[in-house]
């Protein structure tokens, strides 16, 4: 294929399959997935034909969402340089941002999987926007709100001067 | 194996507490509700030091109580800044040689967390004596200037916090010379949010209510 010299014809894209947690295969374009730097570590040291990547920790919900972002930034990427090559004016990344903020509204078990998902696969700007969206959902709320807001039991031993 | 599949797997490794065990959509569904997932150590420590350094002091004061494992993480985080003080202080002509943005960035943010949180401050397990207070509030105020002379700094309600910081000071004292209670004395007191504590009068806020 890659002997192809026509340039009329596009050489296929190159793909990469990445499997949840649960079994599901999903294939997505190499750049889509090389948003991880988990899979960008050690993404030339593996033969073309063997670009599998289990991911133990993802399910398919999380990593549909994942693919769903990952796949928006790289587009939203090429047309903001796109825009910019041509100089025209263009508010791609005020609207990426938004975009954003519509994605990361999510209840918080979906966000606690996004962001261990984007700690897992080490996303930096999905893990900061997942991040983010958890302090400024802390930020405001008394204790009680906070521990209804994520479930947390309430253990607190709030004595500072107890030895361990 | 290859080096990035060993990579992974040692990574997942080290995650596998943190899985939420999702077998299929209903089930994970109907856990949804009881699972705790949020708690304790679910959440790694990068990420909740992240989350964490992210809130500012008001926040971080009032959700010190939300569970240990948070807590534990902000208690260290004083005890860390408490050390830093005294380190500081030795050398306090020398705060011309603090240089560079990260330790800039740091300061401000230990001077916020110092002032919002001074009435909890230990130096380790020892309560803070009332020396070691009015050294530390000297210490936020001297570097809060520095702060602003260097351009760092400029919060309004900097300001505003700065005023109160000497009416604490002196309510506290006065409260403590009329109930009679010897600096040093411990008694049981709720504090700003409402948790009980085990106080220091040296340590206590006028605010906080006596509970012999």
């Amino acid at each position: 294929m890659k002997d192809s010299f026509n340039p009329s014809i596009e050489p296929p894209k190159k793909t990469v399959t990445l499997v949840s947690s649960d079994g599901y295969d999903f294939e997505v374009e190499e750049e889509v997935a090389l948003e991880s730097q988990v899979i960008k570590d050690g993404f030339e040291d593996k033969a073309v034909d063997d670009r599998e990547y289990l991911l133990f920790n993802v399910h398919s919900d999380t990593l549909e969402l994942i693919i769903k972002y990952c796949e928006k930034h790289v587009s939203s990427r090429k047309s903001i340089s796109a825009a910019a090559a041509s100089s025209s004016s263009s508010n791609g990344e005020e609207a990426l941002k938004e975009w954003d903020e519509h994605f990361i509204s999510v209840d918080t078990n979906t966000l606690y999987d996004i962001l261990m998902a984007a700690d897992y696969l080490n996303i930096k700007s999905l893990l900061d926007l997942a991040i983010q969206k958890v302090a400024d959902t802390i930020h405001g709320r008394s204790p009680e709100q906070i521990r209804k807001k994520f479930n947390i039991e309430n253990d607190s031993i709030i004595d500072p001067w107890a030895s361990e | 194996m290859g080096k990035w599949y060993s990579k992974m797997l040692q990574r997942n490794l080290s995650l596998t507490c943190f899985g939420t065990g999702k077998v299929n959509d209903s089930e994970k569904k109907a856990n949804a509700k009881v699972e705790q997932i949020w708690n304790n150590a679910n959440i790694p420590d990068d990420v909740l030091v992240e989350i964490l350094g992210r809130l500012p002091a008001k926040s971080l004061a009032r959700i010190k109580c939300v569970c240990k494992h948070w807590w534990s993480y902000i208690y260290h985080v004083n005890g860390f800044t408490q050390s830093m003080m005294t380190t500081l202080n030795l050398a306090d002509e020398e705060f011309g040689e603090i240089t560079g943005p990260d330790v800039n960035v740091y300061l401000l943010r230990c001077s916020y967390w110092l002032r919002e949180l001074g009435g909890y401050l230990t130096l380790g397990h020892t309560p803070l004596n009332e020396r070691n207070t009015v050294t530390m509030w000297g210490l936020c105020l001297m570097m809060d200037g520095y702060l602003v002379a260097n351009g760092l700094l400029e919060l309004p309600e900097v300001v505003e916090n700065w005023r109160q910081v000497p009416d604490r000071r002196e309510g506290y004292r006065g409260g403590v010379q009329r109930t009679g209670i010897q600096d040093g004395a411990e008694f049981v007191c709720k504090d700003l949010i409402g948790n009980t504590n085990l106080m220091n009068a040296a340590n206590s806020l006028p605010e906080l209510k006596k509970q012999k």
